[in-house]
């Protein structure tokens, strides 16, 4: 008789006084209890009827994910917080490096979010390389932060598909008393009945079980906000009231070390690089950064990791306008900042001589074309397609020829229906072949005039327009320059000519 | 770890499973007591662990001196030994509780002769529950003493009896003959008893997640804010608290008489509808009674065989009302608060309510409860306000009638117009069951003992109240229990 037999059963022969039957009949009692209120909240989560919203981007980004992967592989991962998804442009980094890109970042994330986010998606993709953002590794502790933050993981939890996988990370993201609200999004979002009833009204009489996220909004994980950089008020509030981050108050957690530490034994395991990137601040947004950037040394290094450190780049984190217009704890990027930080990602993985990536020649596939053609970033790395929804007029190269002056190259110049915009427009893209301008001057000491014929929508009457187009330093690298402009959505015929100018 | 929390029901499943299926038997209780001992310390624990050593000092000197006093028949040594026990709980009370507190009010009459004592100021937390282990503990010193029952030999046990983890951080504070014997006897698994048990937990969870932490919202908004409060609004502030302070207090003291229950301990009453008493006595017989008692019995009792008259009875009572209100706190909100009962019971009950009673009933009754009601609510202020300043403010509002405020603040304050509206017919209907349950005490078993399917019926719709009308979740803050913090 094993002791287990013996503790049960011998006790209920031996004296007769332990009702075994009623014990047990008593606690099966209970588990049908909990199984009607189990069964009741799994049929509310299956009805959607507790279901906030339109999902909103970090489902989307999920979504997208999902849907970007059964035709697409990723090559490349950009993985983090809010940092990431606002400091990294995934079109410009694809068409930069000639590798898809992803980012499968989510806002306030802890580094096990990020290890289990990373599973889960090694699941619909095999990437190459794999970057960590390290905003969420010094600045965010453990789960066990209790913040605002959490809905986020939530969400993203929410939106992932793979139920094992779910079910292994639960007790690693989360704390037990929020294990239901992990899983339930009726015990999530209970509060709606007091909040916003009429939603649950919607949702009961939707028809449709769940609602699905809206992915057209959000594409490639990005997610920008941030149009406008540091103000000159705001520049005086750093004068005025000194930095607002010391390094010697971010150290790395235990935790979050931790799952350095896993994410590069997966990274062995199943064949990818890792590299961790630190999105910069403004210079004025930190005091003591060393203090910082070793914190993050002294577990980065010993995982023999690569490591950009873009807080280190003064050409970043002096400019204002690269940033958010704030002094509060998290300051991102702005949409200009971002692209200035995805160039230097673009030269440092390009140039990375230890990394052996097998580009994909991606170039062939029109597909994988469809993917950016809207992104100024691909208009400078690739010529656009003709044959693409969005061109209004290509014109391959055109030379613009002036007396007693050397001959300007342009390679290529697109009209480019713009898209994701409230408000129609066309961006017009000029991109040029380096030169030397008679003023010696780098191409930010010219503009390009441009002159076109377009029609008018109501009367049909045929006008000469002139445009003027700014270099864009962003978009350009060293072996082609880009010049560009918008104009109001209007029909254009025919180029009549261009010339370059000083200023 | 708190009772309204996923961690305890599943500490509290796994305890119940080892308990009645393996520790439970005649043979094994030396067994039972030091697993109960141990889940226990770990409930506790859970909290900060370094409090544990609190407790088991207390419990060891306690035995010790209990074992000493017993043991004696020299009434000196006696004496001396109660002493120990007496300087070793409060001393360590005062030490946690009440040093700052009153070191910062000795520096107020230091700061008139220009010196400050404010350096002395310890930084410790207040460990949780420590006002009522302590009472509990001495409580058995003091019954040895007074030769109301005999020491025990098992220091087993008696650490879990000091430590038993339903009662142990809110109460109700157990006298140890009441209690102590219950750990040396079997219990057979009684089906009732552990059913009506577990709808007790699921009863006054729904109480706290489901009523008072939605009233706390309120509350918690109106005392933060005085200069916001107007008449009704205050009013609803005051009300609200009222209702919040007994539904979570009496909560707690639910889940852990079920939860003792379910285990086949019977703990003792600590609430009998006390927002129904009829005078300032009829109060406190009905509100945390097992604190009262202890007053009654370990203060007011002894303080009664002293010399004096009628005024040394008044003495006793504002003594005994003094020490209620710090016992609560370490402020003079509490100590006010404390005394201003006091001062109820004993000119209003004769002055106000004893007239009262030459009325017709049931008029009569309706006005006794409405005036007691009101003088408690309003003395309540005291109890929430965190300083003497927002406790005026919020009294003041009481009277300022200026409604066109109410324009740029609500009456509903930040609470959305459904919650609002909901909060009201929950204490109407919480109130009404109470009228109900006053005048027909039998239904009380009808509501709580109800078999088969209408008692499963009635855990379930109480299971699925708490989870989708509950106040938790995302954005709101953790709500402890009330009395956690004495």
């Amino acid at each position: 008789m094993s002791w287990t037999k013996s503790l049960f059963i011998s006790n209920f022969k031996e004296s007769g006084m332990i009702q075994y039957r009623k014990i047990t009949n008593f606690f099966l009692q209970v588990a049908f209890g909990l199984s009607c209120i189990i069964a009741t909240i799994m049929w509310l989560d299956a009805r959607g009827v507790y279901d906030e919203k339109d999902a909103d981007h970090v489902e989307q980004r999920w979504e997208s994910l999902y849907n970007l992967t059964d035709s697409v592989e990723i090559d490349i991962l950009v993985l983090g917080n809010s940092h990431a998804f606002t400091s990294v442009k995934p079109k410009l980094l694809s068409a930069g490096t000639g590798m898809t890109s992803f980012v499968l970042a989510n806002n306030g994330t802890i580094l096990c979010d990020s290890y289990w986010t990373l599973r889960e998606a090694l699941d619909v993709c095999t990437p190459q390389l794999v970057l960590v953002e390290t905003t969420g590794m010094d600045m965010q502790e453990s789960k066990e932060d209790d913040s605002g933050f959490f809905v986020n993981q939530l969400r993203a939890f929410h939106a992932r598909r793979n139920w094992r996988l779910k079910l292994q990370s639960t007790p690693d993201l989360f704390n037990l008393d929020d294990w239901g609200t992990a899983w339930s999004p009726t015990v999530q979002n209970h509060h709606l009945f007091w909040t916003e009833p009429e939603r649950m009204l919607t949702n009961i009489f939707r028809g449709a079980p769940t609602l699905q996220p809206n992915i057209e909004k959000l594409f490639l994980g990005r997610y920008a906000r941030f149009g406008s950089g540091l103000t000159d008020s705001t520049l005086a509030v750093y004068e005025s009231q000194g930095p607002t981050l010391d390094g010697y108050d971010e150290g790395v957690s235990q935790e979050n070390a931790e799952y350095a530490q896993r994410i590069m034994e997966l990274a062995s395991e199943k064949g990818f690089e890792v590299a961790f990137v630190s999105t910069p601040m403004f210079e004025k947004h930190w005091k003591n950064v060393d203090q910082r950037n070793l914190a993050l040394a002294s577990v980065i290094d010993p995982l023999e990791a690569e490591w950009l450190n873009l807080q280190a780049d003064e050409s970043l984190t002096s400019r204002p306008a690269l940033f958010e217009n704030t002094t509060s704890k998290n300051q991102h990027m702005t949409i200009h900042g971002s692209s200035e930080v995805t160039h230097r990602l673009i030269r440092w993985i390009n140039e990375n001589a230890d990394w052996k990536f097998n580009r994909p020649g991606w170039n062939g596939d029109e597909m994988w074309h469809k993917l950016f053609a809207e992104q100024d970033g691909y208009l400078s790395f690739f010529p656009s397609q003709e044959n693409h929804p969005g061109t209004v007029m290509r014109v391959k190269r055109l030379n613009i020829r002036r007396k007693n002056l050397p001959t300007v190259n342009v390679a290529e110049l697109i009209f480019f229906a713009g898209s994701n915009v409230i408000r129609p427009t066309i961006d017009c893209f000029a991109k040029v072949y380096p030169t030397v301008f008679s003023n010696q001057g780098g191409p930010e000491s010219q503009s390009m005039l441009l002159e076109y014929d377009h029609v008018d929508e109501l009367s049909g009457e045929v006008n000469i327009k002139r445009l003027r187009l700014l270099f864009d330093r962003n978009t350009s690298s060293d072996s082609i320059w880009l010049y560009r402009s918008t104009v109001s959505n209007d029909l254009v015929k025919r180029i009549r000519g261009a010339q370059f100018l000083p200023g | 770890m708190q009772f309204n929390s996923i961690t305890f029901a599943v500490f509290l499943t796994g305890v119940m499973l080892l308990f009645w299926y393996i520790l439970n038997h005649p043979s094994r209780i030396t067994l039972r007591n030091l697993f109960l001992l141990a889940v226990s310390y770990l409930f506790y624990g859970w909290w900060d662990w370094r409090f544990l050593t609190l407790i088991a000092a207390s419990s060891a000197i306690d035995f010790v001196a209990g074992n000493r006093i017993g043991s004696s028949t020299d009434r000196r040594k006696r004496l001396a030994w109660l002493w120990v026990s007496i300087v070793a709980n409060l001393g360590m009370l005062a030490a946690f509780k009440y040093f700052n507190f009153f070191l910062e009010s000795a520096d107020v009459l230091l700061g008139a002769l220009g010196s400050s004592v404010m350096d002395l100021r310890l930084d410790w937390i207040l460990p949780v529950g420590i006002s009522f282990y302590t009472f509990q503990t001495l409580s058995y010193s003091l019954d040895i003493h007074s030769g109301r029952m005999k020491p025990v030999k098992d220091p087993v046990a008696f650490f879990a009896f000091v430590a038993f983890f339903p009662q142990l951080v809110a109460g109700p504070i157990e006298r140890a003959r009441d209690l102590l014997p219950q750990f040396s006897k079997y219990h057979a698994f009684d089906s009732k008893a552990v059913k009506s048990g577990l709808m007790l937990v699921v009863w006054g969870i729904f109480k706290k997640v489901v009523i008072a932490d939605r009233l706390a919202l309120y509350v918690n908004d109106a005392y933060a804010n005085p200069d916001i409060l107007v008449g009704p609004s205050a009013i609803a502030a005051v009300v609200f608290f009222t209702f919040q302070l007994y539904i979570d207090f009496s909560a707690y003291s639910e889940i852990a008489i079920g939860s003792a229950r379910m285990m086949g301990f019977r703990l003792s009453t600590n609430f009998r509808r006390p927002l129904l008493a009829e005078s300032f006595k009829d109060l406190w017989a009905r509100w945390h009674i097992s604190l009262t008692t202890w007053f009654r019995d370990y203060v007011f009792r002894p303080l009664r065989n002293l010399p004096g008259g009628r005024n040394r009875r008044a003495l006793n009572v504002l003594i005994v009302f003094f020490l209620t209100g710090l016992w609560h706190g370490a402020d003079w909100t509490f100590i006010i608060w404390g005394l201003l009962n006091g001062l109820y019971l004993l000119f209003f009950d004769t002055l106000v309510i004893g007239p009262m009673r030459k009325i017709p009933e049931p008029l009569s009754r309706i006005l006794r409860t409405s005036f007691t009601t009101v003088f408690m609510y309003t003395a309540l202020i005291l109890f929430r306000a965190p300083d003497m300043a927002i406790a005026q403010d919020v009294f003041l509002a009481l009277f300022d009638w200026d409604l066109t405020q109410l324009d740029a603040n609500p009456v509903r304050l930040g609470m959305v117009e459904r919650e609002w509206r909901m909060s009201w017919i929950l204490l109407v209907g919480l109130f009404s069951l109470e009228i109900l349950v006053e005048a027909k005490p039998k239904l009380e078993a009808f509501f709580s003992g109800g078999i088969g399917l209408k008692r499963w019926m009635v855990t379930w719709l109480l299971a699925m109240a708490i989870i989708l009308l509950g106040s938790y979740g995302l954005n709101v803050l953790d709500q402890e229990f009330i009395y956690f913090q004495f």
